[in-house]
């Protein structure tokens, strides 16, 4: 670092939300910086004030309820900006010119009937005084900055012709556009696909280092952080209780809290038999000032001291390093065996058979009342045998999780067949199919959705007791529903709750139980982790694990997420534009991958490990995936292949078994080179 | 422990227990109209006519010399019931065939949906004249027309509401378990979008008394000499210079019953709903 510009210092920051009973202590004594050209990634579990320390710097929050009560922030070492009221006319100008945000949902913050161009001109000619024609010119060099191609007809689209990757890349243009000295990135990728995510982080960081703008990455991610944060502050109950430099944190972290989170992420160079180690209990509500150390309730590496001595101070450990943690002596050993657990049994049987699943929705086509077919799956082949795991990974809008809902009759296959334990389900009627119903369950992904705001978590779960006449009279059902609330490591007096009273761990844990509450064979799991924070998902997952070698179930899991497939999953199929690509082993998957897709998807998955990243080979793709209503011809990955032929442009490659690997199945031409 | 759930959080408000409480008493005061009243309420005395309230008559007498207040508590057995029954049949009515059409779509909905549009086109006075002049004279026929012309408003609420609720994950969920239909519908669906149609049907309480009175008015409603509010805030508004309180007595009970309905289905709603409930 030849120059060390300080552009943004905030010192014991402390913001309080005043509400009519009680008070929240949202920020309590923040301080970091971020100098020019650096990187930061502040990472913490959510409800850590991550957020609201950001919100809070900029004065961007409402008041009342929010009251920043004491603290500074000093932008470029001058004045302390926090002196300046919420709606003075100089935090406006430094808002939009100077610091700039991005946040989580693209789609949302563009105006829908303002074209891109427009909306990005506006704050070019508020903040810079250029005329139109002016505007219109640093605009295309604002959309050529972030990569978006053709950038001059671009810019008279609007923004629903856009995907969200890159209405995100226009995001991230628009904050450009006055040459901010600080970007704030506030999850600014968690919605996106784990493949546009690497892309976007790329341009973030090429833009960054290429115009010396400093970034504040907020994220709960990890493996982000490791990949490209220079620095990284650690968050807890509204403190900073690590900061350091990347690799020293990851490498030698100093706070428990920070141990716990390394322990519980599932990692995509992990050992198959690591078992996560989810941090217990929940963070704080903060509705007190705690007099000891926020973490102590759920360390398991407390001393004495931590009860006694009040809150710990941030103290210097190496160079940089800063920690609050009494415990000087913490055990980091990340890696514990999967033994304890009882041991799977897959049998041969397959429980489970897709052959050549064909799915179609009728749509209205350009045509006045022309009808076109939109086909999402392409013949589909998979089975799944009894007792095992199989992991079904791509990117949003490839098929998965219409592969899942034709499984469970939510649709009707438009062609192919679909076997459970030898009885072809597609030709079943409503009524043929219930019994069946029992035996196939389903997870979701958004488990407050999933749940009936209007019932009790007691009355969700004994449901499907009453419509299987499972359980007979009031005391069965209480019984079985007691039974499996254990069963998910939930107090069953807690039945009587409304399902927006739990938190998200909790909810997905009642989605589960009620899953299981018809003895399933088969369960499809529709991202049932993706919604959670990393201590929650660890607890979910290892769930998950211990459940089905208990009842020995199978799963179909469908993830975007790689690392938390290859730790769950015994086999897994990838998964393209509603074709299979790729199929094999879990361990001959990471260890070979063949296909050129299945191979940018791994690479696209951010280890939290600095060290790794560093010497990790990244293969980018090209481009984004195309709509299914426009299917490229011949292979469907070809026009984002690096290593495409004229045969990948012609004929569709079917899965071949590769010879010197048994079970390992690739579509693609290349590798019989 | 649910029910008393249900009760703290439905008196949670003053306001609430104020209007109850009111409601009560009206319609204690039309169940006991005949221990009540004075006079009869059909007995003409044409020498005490339009005489403002004294003791003798507390609201007054009409142009007949029928005394007021025995008309406002009879009244109010009519009025009350006409319209709590109406509107009852137009919200049930509306809330099932809403709930079959956005929850089946296809045909069904194309049939329930048309005929809905079909009545919506035609005023609903007319409507419910044309139904009333064809069911004939009678107090049930006259709920039964100003009950359907309320229906087609109720189908296009349920149904949007039912449009978008069947989408969520729950119902999903209640597909997978392998619930029936006619299950998730009545379980899932209708306490899910109920909240709009309940808060619409207290507020059409005050248009349904009115609509009773319109009937009368041409004939096809309650004849006289019987009482109704409706029409005696018809039959007031002739003298609304002279004698003001023969329109403004009627018409301030409908006002103070349409309130309290409005405020009491608002604290329905709100106690049905455990989110709002938890947060009360």
């Amino acid at each position: 670092m030849a120059e060390e510009k300080r552009i943004i210092e905030v010192q014991n920051l402390r913001t309080e939300f005043r509400m009519k009973r009680r008070t929240v202590y949202a920020v309590n004594g923040v301080s970091y910086y971020v100098n020019a050209g650096e990187i930061v990634g502040v990472v913490g579990e959510s409800g850590c004030g991550k957020s609201v320390t950001q919100m809070s710097s900029l004065q961007l929050l409402l008041s009342p309820p929010a009251k920043i009560t004491d603290g500074k922030v000093l932008f470029e070492g001058k004045k302390d900006i926090l002196s300046y009221g919420s709606e003075s006319e100089e935090i406006r100008t430094l808002r939009g010119a100077e610091i700039a945000m991005i946040f989580q949902e693209p789609m949302t913050s563009l105006n829908p009937v303002l074209t891109i161009g427009e909306q990005i001109a506006e704050s070019v000619r508020l903040h810079m005084g250029m005329n139109r024609k002016q505007a219109r010119e640093r605009v295309i060099e604002l959309l050529r900055l972030v990569n978006i191609p053709d950038p001059e007809s671009r810019y008279g689209q609007y923004p629903h012709e856009f995907s969200g990757g890159m209405c995100q890349r226009i995001m991230i243009a628009m904050a450009m556009a006055c040459n901010p000295k600080l970007l704030i990135a506030d999850e600014a990728t968690t919605a996106l696909d784990v493949t546009t995510q690497a892309q976007i982080l790329e341009t973030l960081q090429e833009v960054v280092k290429k115009t010396n703008t400093a970034l504040i990455i907020v994220t709960h991610n990890l493996g982000i952080v490791a990949r490209y944060a220079d620095r990284i502050y650690v968050m807890y109950a509204g403190r900073v209780i690590e900061s350091g430099r990347a690799e020293d944190i990851f490498k030698n972290p100093q706070h428990a809290y920070t141990i716990g989170l390394l322990n519980s992420v599932p990692r995509l160079d992990d050992d198959k038999t690591r078992a996560l180690i989810p941090i217990d209990g929940m963070p704080p509500n903060l509705q007190t000032e705690s007099a000891h150390c926020p973490f102590l309730p759920r360390c398991t590496q407390a001393l004495p001291e931590c009860q006694s001595k009040g809150v710990p101070e941030m103290e210097e450990r190496g160079c940089g390093h800063f920690a609050a943690c009494y415990n000087r002596s913490l055990d980091r050993s990340l890696r514990i065996s999967k033994d304890t657990l009882e041991t799977k049994h897959i049998s041969e049987e397959r429980i489970l058979d897709i052959r050549d699943l064909h799915m179609g929705f009728p749509v209205k086509g350009k045509n006045y009342g022309g009808r076109t077919t939109l086909k999402v799956l392409e013949g589909v082949n998979l089975y799944l045998r009894k007792g095992e795991t199989l992991g079904l990974v791509g990117e949003s809008g490839c098929g998965k999780t219409t592969v899942a809902k034709c499984v469970l009759r939510l649709y009707a296959p438009t062609g192919g067949s679909i076997l459970y334990k030898g009885t072809e389900l597609t030709a079943l009627k409503e009524k043929e199919l219930r019994p069946y119903r029992k035996n196939i369950q389903f997870i979701f992904q958004d488990p407050f959705g999933s749940l009936d705001p209007r019932q009790s978590i007691g009355d969700i779960v004994g449901e499907p007791l009453k419509v299987h006449h499972l359980a007979e009279g009031k005391e069965a059902v209480r019984r079985r529903v007691k039974e499996l609330f254990e069963m998910v490591g939930l107090d069953y007096a807690m039945s009587s709750r409304a399902p927006h009273e739990l938190s998200g761990g909790q909810r997905q844990r009642i989605g589960i139980a009620r899953a299981l509450a018809s003895e399933p064979e088969l369960i499809i799991c529709d991202e049932p982790v993706s919604a959670l924070d990393v201590s929650v998902q660890a607890q979910i997952l290892n769930l998950l694990e211990s459940i089905q070698r208990k009842m020995n179930l199978s799963y179909l899991f469908i993830a975007h997420d790689l690392s938390v497939v290859r730790h769950i999953s015994d086999r897994i199929a990838v998964m393209y534009l509603g074709r299979i690509v790729e199929i094999a082993d879990c361990d001959q998957l990471y260890r070979n991958p063949v296909h050129p897709y299945t191979k940018a998807l791994l690479s696209a998955i951010p280890i939290p490990d600095p060290e790794v990243e560093k010497s990790r080979e990244r293969i980018p793709l090209l481009g984004e995936m195309p709509s299914v209503s426009r299917r490229p011809e011949g292979c469907s990955f070809h026009p984002r292949c690096t290593c495409a032929c004229e045969a990948c442009r012609e004929s569709i490659p079917q899965l071949v078994e590769l010879k010197e690997e048994p079970g390992h199945f690739a579509a693609c031409p290349v590798m019989y080179r | 422990m649910k029910d008393r759930l249900f009760w703290s959080a439905f008196f949670a408000k003053k306001a609430v227990i104020i209007c109850f409480a009111v409601l009560c008493l009206f319609v204690l005061a039309a169940v006991f109209a005949p221990v009540l009243a004075p006079y009869s309420p059909t007995a003409i005395s044409l020498a005490e006519k339009e005489m403002a309230p004294s003791l003798k008559h507390l609201f007054g007498t009409d142009s007949l010399g029928r005394d007021v207040l025995s008309r406002m508590l009879y009244g109010a057995r009519i009025s009350l019931s006409i319209s709590l029954v109406s509107v009852l049949i137009g919200g049930f009515s509306g809330m099932i065939l809403g709930t079959l059409a956005g929850y089946f779509g296809g045909v069904v909905d194309l049939v329930i949906s048309r005929c809905a549009d079909a009545l919506i086109s035609i005023p609903p006075i007319v409507l419910t004249i044309a139904i009333g002049t064809a069911l004939g004279q009678s107090m049930l026929n006259i709920m039964i027309a100003v009950g359907i012309s309320s229906i087609p408003g109720n189908i296009r609420m349920m149904r949007g509401k039912v449009l978008s609720v069947k989408e969520r994950d729950f119902v999903t969920a209640a597909r997978v378990i392998g619930e029936e239909n006619r299950w998730i519908m009545l379980r899932h669906l209708i306490p899910n979008c109920i909240s709009p149609l309940i808060i619409s049907v207290a507020m059409s309480l005050g248009g349904a008394i009115m609509a009773e009175a319109a009937l009368s008015f041409l004939g096809i409603g309650i004849q006289p000499p019987n009482p109704a509010w409706g029409t005696m805030v018809s039959d007031g508004m002739r003298f609304l210079e002279t004698k003001p309180y023969l329109a403004l007595i009627p018409g301030f009970a409908i006002m103070v019953v349409v309130l309290s309905f409005n405020i009491v289905g608002d604290a329905l709603r709100d106690a049905l709903d455990p989110r709002i409930r938890g947060n009360s």
